[in-house]
């Protein structure tokens, strides 16, 4: 496709229609920056690849700023040997028309999606996915090199410039009907394999796969248990015939059994014989044992009852010996109680009352001095309150500073001291000394000090009368007010000596000690009577209390005998020496009482346990004698059916002897039975014990087979086998699906690789071709340095050969200028290639700019030859590299302008 | 006085049918409907007794349900006489399925046979069974079946299981194909083979239902008529079963061979009715129209049959959209490769390819040209 001329209206800085008309071969477009330039290649790539009812905000960017028109583009070109005009607005009344010429005439081809879609198959472009990216442009990719763009596609040419290629080199044939089908092998290969050939966990065969393991895994517990099935089945037929062997040796035992049951039976008339003597035996040995038992009886009864009498015997004499001891114990008890009762009591009774009389005299003695000493206290307090009365009175009448006062008294008389100092050193002094004596006065006053000066503490007019006036000024409102406070002060300190009528401080002072000390009396004689414990009240109360006990006490003596008569007259010491005599009789005696009272109490107990002990053995000769008297009628009762007691022995005597008899008779023939059936007997015994353990063994064996057949019915009645059936057959079908997906999985994956395979075959057969035509430009270009480029199965370039070291050098290690330029000879080359059978547009915007100027010189060399084959369209902002290059230059934007306004 | 019996055998109820895939359940239950069927013949033809001469169960461990059923549908026979023999698949074994509770549910009219003991079945018919108590011998289970005595002027009928030892490589219970002759049995009812099979005086009615794919003449039962002793039996095979097995692997050169199998599946019945295997081998290069009618016939069975197991064909199609580029290119190497030949160029390192894969390869992209055609 070459591009033959393009109009632009309200697209970006072009407000106005202009129109840019292409040389077939070369043209320039030449223009400063934001001239323009980029803006028709701009608007190039957008009416072809863009949708023109796209809103996408690239598409509103192209609005000149301010207008709302829609962006319009109109395009002539020729593709495919046809010449096509597209006219396409985008935004405000969008529309796409194409026409193609026919015989100098256009003619509309298609419109709308239609013409769009049109216009995207020209470069190859399967789906809009709009302009702005390069890899979006199809097969323009390759061929147009704008602003913006990487020097080398970043993901590679899209797959349409390999296509594009690949249909035209000759080398390498292009079949259309390859891609529908490829597509479809790459749809079919990601069916079950991821893009680096792994097979997808998430695809059918992953999933077939683990249902296989599971139902395998299923499948095999249910054979484990049909091994343990097999197993039951095998031990069950063990069994049963084992069961059938145990059977049959049963039932030869059982005819052994029989015969030797026979053999014993001939033997049981001798049998039932014995069996006879037994039964007489055993009459006998009753018998026997009756009568054994009934004179054994009548002898331990007689043992008894005599043994009875003589304990009846025994408790007699212990009662008569306890009732003795009693009548002794209680005559001790009655002695005692006369002892303490009647005569020591009343001693110590006596010597009590002459202890209190003793001791009430004692007290009347004490009772004076106690009297003498409650006055004394009751007269030193009367006097101790007429003083403190006395003191008060005096306190009441004096006037007199307090502490509080003449503490203030001195505040007020320090406070003038320090004015009157302050006053003394702050003041204006001023003296006269004049030749006469003349009268100095003063306005206000201020008299003149013992020194002759006078003090100034404010503005004052001294008139010296014949001589004039002196006007002082100085102090000021300090010296006034010390002047004031002074006088406050004396004024205080004054009328404080008025109001206590003392002439000075000093009496003032002394008045105050005086209260001070009158203060300390009274306090002191507060303190003495708060310290005595009774008032005068409380005084008189006691000596009362005393005068009443004194009575009472004398009341005593009174009513004692001797104290009134003969020891009212004794001295204390007498009295004293009297009470401790009295008082030790008096506790001996009650001592005595205590021990009397002691023994009496004994030999009560005594009396009692004695009076228990004779009771005690009364009641058991009484038990005695009852026990002894029943004992002899039980044994006249038992007696009553032999007569005597000699009758009953020679009874038993009897009876042992047929007990002998009998027992010896039988004895022999149960010898003799035994002689003749033991060995019969024996034998039966051991078939019947062996037939019990065959019994035994056998029901081991059905017991087992009942528990085999359990496990057997068991699964039979879970439906186990067809289960099992149902799980194998699942296992069955999903295994066959796997397989045919397997090998379907194989075969799209062998498909693609070896298509894959021809594919990277044909990428190598197309680099070469175009390989080719780089080479020689690049030797050109850098003057021999690299002269091959590599290129890989994508066709974008690895390596340059360089020959001087004859190895490669790679791409990535080039300038940056280095790789655009080679960039640019790649597309010359892919164009050159391309329009072997269709003249190609290559565009370049300004990308040679890193060049420097040897370059760029060479590069413009390689566009004239290149301008041969291809349409080469360049923008810069320097024209000076390409002025040997015949083609068209174009001013960007005023020729579009004129050549719109020409149009 | 003549004797009319059914004669039927190898029922193998509770079979697990591997083969029939996703319907082994289905063709489980198609035995049952095929017993129905059976007994229900037996009413009809007024038979004197019914002869089940082994398999009745495909195995001693078949689940109760299935032995509960077949119980069910003998007991619909009452007072009928029905005669069972055990037989190799479900021989007299402690815990087998003659000894369940299930089985024991049978009513007095059915009769197992348990020893090796002439039965009468009426006045004039003695019966000779062979019951088996294992799964293999190499013993004849006919060999006791004493000679007839003269002037017995019984119907001595022999039953019994057991492959004739007229083939080579029957050694499971071999039956002496003399031994109607030489036992003086007026018949010889036999089960084990799955085949229709008659002879003078033995007869093997086959299974009841096809059980596998290549028996042969299976799914009938047998009315035996005995006028009298020594006479030659009478023996009707009637069809009794409800599927046919199928398979088959043709050659198809053409769209005439598809045809032609089309026409031999449909005259096996109704194709709702059948269990097919068929593995179509066109060769390369057959025309696509084969193809074409090949799929066709696979997606019609697919949807009709009871079951279908289709093997997809491994060539492809002469006519298959024509492939270029690296399509023709990878298609030569699959075909270089299936003729076990080295391929040039890039196909040379897949020349270890699985001929399979190869093959399903070649043809997956001969489908996907054809679909990319359309």
């Amino acid at each position: 496709m070459i591009v033959e001329r393009i109009t632009l209206r309200s697209w970006r800085t072009y407000r106005e229609p202009h129109t840019f008309v292409f040389d077939e071969r070369f043209t320039l477009l030449v223009g400063r920056n934001e001239s323009g330039k980029s803006t028709i290649f701009e608007a190039l790539a957008r009416v072809l690849f863009d949708r023109h009812g796209s809103t996408a905000k690239e598409i509103r960017d192209m609005q000149p700023l301010g207008s709302s028109l829609g962006p319009e583009a109109e395009l002539v070109l020729c593709a495919g040997g046809a010449r096509y005009r597209v006219v396409k607005r985008f935004l405000y009344k969008s529309k796409c028309e194409l026409f193609f010429d026919r015989q100098g005439r256009w003619e509309l081809d298609h419109e709308g999606d239609a013409a769009d879609d049109r216009l995207r198959a020209l470069f190859g472009s399967e789906e809009f996915r709009g302009a702005t990216r390069a890899e979006h442009r199809g097969l323009a990719q390759a061929l147009w090199y704008l602003q913006g763009e990487p020097a080398i596609p970043q993901a590679g040419w899209h797959e349409s410039v390999e296509r594009g290629l690949g249909g035209l080199v000759s080398q390498v044939a292009r079949f259309p009907r390859e891609d529908p089908v490829l597509a479809r092998i790459e749809k079919e290969y990601a069916d079950f394999w991821t893009p680096q050939g792994r097979e997808k966990e998430a695809g059918a065969a992953a999933a077939l796969r683990s249902e296989i393991a599971h139902d395998a895994e299923r499948v095999g517990e249910l054979r484990t248990r049909w091994d343990t099935l097999v197993g039951a089945r095998t031990g069950l037929e063990e069994a049963r015939h084992r069961e059938r062997e145990f059977e049959a040796e049963l039932l030869r035992c059982d005819g052994e059994i029989a015969t030797l049951l026979q053999e014993l039976d001939a033997l049981e008339a001798e049998s039932r014989a014995i069996a006879e003597a037994k039964q007489q035996l055993s009459l006998a040995q009753e018998k026997r044992t009756r009568l054994e038992s009934d004179l054994s009886a009548v002898a331990r009864r007689d043992g008894e009852a005599r043994e009875r009498g003589s304990d009846a015997r025994t408790a007699r004499g212990e009662c008569e010996t306890a009732e003795s001891l009693l009548r002794a114990a209680r005559a001790d008890a009655r002695r005692h109680r006369k002892s303490w009762e009647d005569e020591l009591e009343p001693q110590a009774v006596a010597a009590g009352g002459s202890i209190r009389a003793l001791e009430a005299l004692q007290r009347l003695a004490g009772f004076g001095e106690e009297r003498m000493g409650l006055e004394r206290r009751k007269k030193s307090l009367g006097k101790l309150l007429q003083e403190l009365a006395r003191v008060r009175g005096e306190l009441r009448g004096l006037r007199a500073p307090s502490r509080s006062d003449w503490k203030d008294f001195e505040g007020i008389r320090a406070a003038l001291l320090e004015a009157e100092a302050q006053l003394s050193a702050s003041g204006i002094y001023v003296a006269f000394d004049l030749p006469g004596r003349q009268a100095v006065t003063s306005d206000p006053p201020a008299p003149p000090g013992p020194d002759g000066e006078h003090l100034v503490t404010r503005p004052t007019t001294f008139r010296v009368a014949g001589v004039g006036e002196i006007r002082v000024r100085g102090g000021g409102a300090t010296l006034e007010e010390l002047d004031r406070r002074v006088k406050e002060r004396r004024l205080q300190v004054s009328e404080t000596l008025r109001f206590y009528g003392t002439p000075d401080p000093d009496a003032l002072r002394e008045l105050h000690e005086r209260r001070t000390r009158m203060e300390g009396d009274e306090a002191r004689l507060d303190k003495e009577r708060d310290n005595n414990e009774d008032t005068l009240e409380d005084l008189d109360g006691r000596l009362t209390a005393l005068e009443d006990r004194v009575r009472k006490t004398r009341e005593t003596v009174e009513a004692h005998e001797k104290a009134r008569a003969e020891w009212a007259t004794l001295s204390a010491e007498r009295i004293e020496s009297l009470l401790a005599e009295h008082q030790d009789s008096r506790g001996r005696l009650e001592r005595r009482v205590k021990e009397e009272r002691e023994l009496e109490a004994q030999a009560q107990k005594q009396a009692s346990a004695y009076s228990e002990a004779a009771e005690k053995s009364r009641k058991a000769q009484a038990e005695a004698e009852s026990g002894a008297d029943r004992l002899r009628q039980e044994n006249a009762e038992t007696l009553k059916s032999y007569g005597t007691l000699d009758n009953l022995k020679r009874l038993e005597r009897a009876a042992r002897q047929d007990e002998t008899t009998l027992t010896d008779e039988l004895a022999r023939r149960e010898k003799d039975y035994q002689a003749r059936s033991e060995g019969p007997r024996k034998l039966l015994e051991g078939r019947r014990a062996a037939r019990k353990d065959l019994e035994r063994k056998r029901d081991d064996e059905r017991t087992r087979m009942t528990k085999l057949e359990t496990v057997l019915d068991q699964a039979a009645a879970e439906g186990l086998y067809s289960k099992t059936g149902d799980l194998e057959a699942a296992l069955e079908v999903r295994r066959r699906r796997l397989a045919t997906l397997e090998r379907r999985a194989a075969a799209v994956k062998a498909l693609r690789n070896l298509v894959e395979a021809h594919r990277q075959s044909r990428s190598a057969a197309l680099a070469g071709p175009l390989a080719e035509r780089v080479n020689p430009w690049l030797a050109f270009l850098t003057e021999g340095t690299s002269d091959g480029l590599t290129l890989t199965d994508g066709l974008l370039p690895s390596d340059v050969h360089v020959p001087r070291y004859d190895s490669d050098l790679p791409e990535r290690s080039l300038s940056y200028g280095a790789r655009e330029q080679i960039v640019v000879l790649l597309r010359l080359g892919i164009a050159t290639l391309l329009s072997e059978s269709e003249r190609q547009a290559v565009i370049i915007d300004d990308r040679l700019v890193n060049a420097d100027p040897l370059r760029a010189q060479r590069l413009a060399v390689i566009l004239r030859e290149a301008q041969a084959r291809v349409q080469v369209i360049v923008a810069t902002c320097n024209e000076t590299p390409y002025a040997g290059i015949p083609g068209k230059v174009i001013r960007v934007p005023e020729d579009g302008l004129r050549e719109s306004s020409a149009g | 006085m003549p004797v009319k019996f059914l004669h039927t055998a190898d029922w193998q109820l509770g079979m697990k049918a591997l083969q029939a895939g996703e319907k082994a359940r289905e063709v489980r239950a198609a035995r049952f409907d095929a017993v129905e069927r059976a007994l229900r013949l037996a009413v009809d033809e007024a038979v004197d007794f019914v002869l089940v001469a082994g398999d009745t169960f495909e195995d001693p461990d078949v689940d109760d349900s299935v032995i509960r059923r077949a119980v069910d549908l003998l007991e619909q026979l009452a007072p009928m006489p029905v005669f069972v023999l055990p037989g190799n698949h479900d021989p007299l074994v402690p815990g087998g399925v003659w000894e369940r509770a299930s089985w024991r549910q049978a009513g007095d009219h059915v009769t197992l046979f348990r020893e090796r003991t002439e039965v009468a079945a009426g006045p004039h018919v003695a019966l000779y069974p062979c019951p088996l108590t294992q799964k293999q011998s190499g013993i004849d289970p006919t060999a006791w079946i004493p000679a007839r005595e003269a002037g017995d002027q019984r119907m001595r009928i022999g039953v019994a299981h057991g492959a004739l030892d007229i083939l080579p490589d029957r050694v499971n219970f071999p039956i002496d194909g003399g031994r109607a002759e030489s036992s003086g049995l007026d018949y010889l009812a036999l089960g084990d083979w799955h085949g229709l099979h008659l002879a003078e005086r033995i007869a093997y009615p086959g299974t009841i239902e096809p059980s596998a794919f290549g028996e042969r003449d299976p799914g009938h039962v047998l009315v035996v008529e005995i006028d009298g002793a020594r006479r030659a039996p009478r023996v009707r095979p009637l069809r009794v079963a409800g599927l046919r097995w199928w398979e088959a692997n043709p050659k198809i050169l053409d769209p005439t061979d598809v045809e032609q199998l089309e026409r031999a599946i449909a005259s096996l019945g109704a194709p709702e009715k059948l269990v097919l295997r068929l593995a179509p081998r066109p060769g390369d290069g057959c025309p696509e129209e084969a193809f074409a009618a090949l799929e066709n016939l696979r997606a019609r069975l697919a949807d009709r049959a009871f079951f279908l197991d289709w093997t997809e064909p491994t060539a492809v199609a002469s006519g298959t959209a024509a492939l270029e580029g690296l399509l023709a290119a990878a298609d030569a190497d699959l075909a270089s490769i299936l003729d076990g030949r080295i391929p040039d160029g890039p196909g040379r390192e897949f020349a270890s390819l699985d001929p399979e894969v190869a093959r399903e390869a070649r043809v997956l992209l001969g489908r996907l040209a054809k679909e990319a055609d359309a």
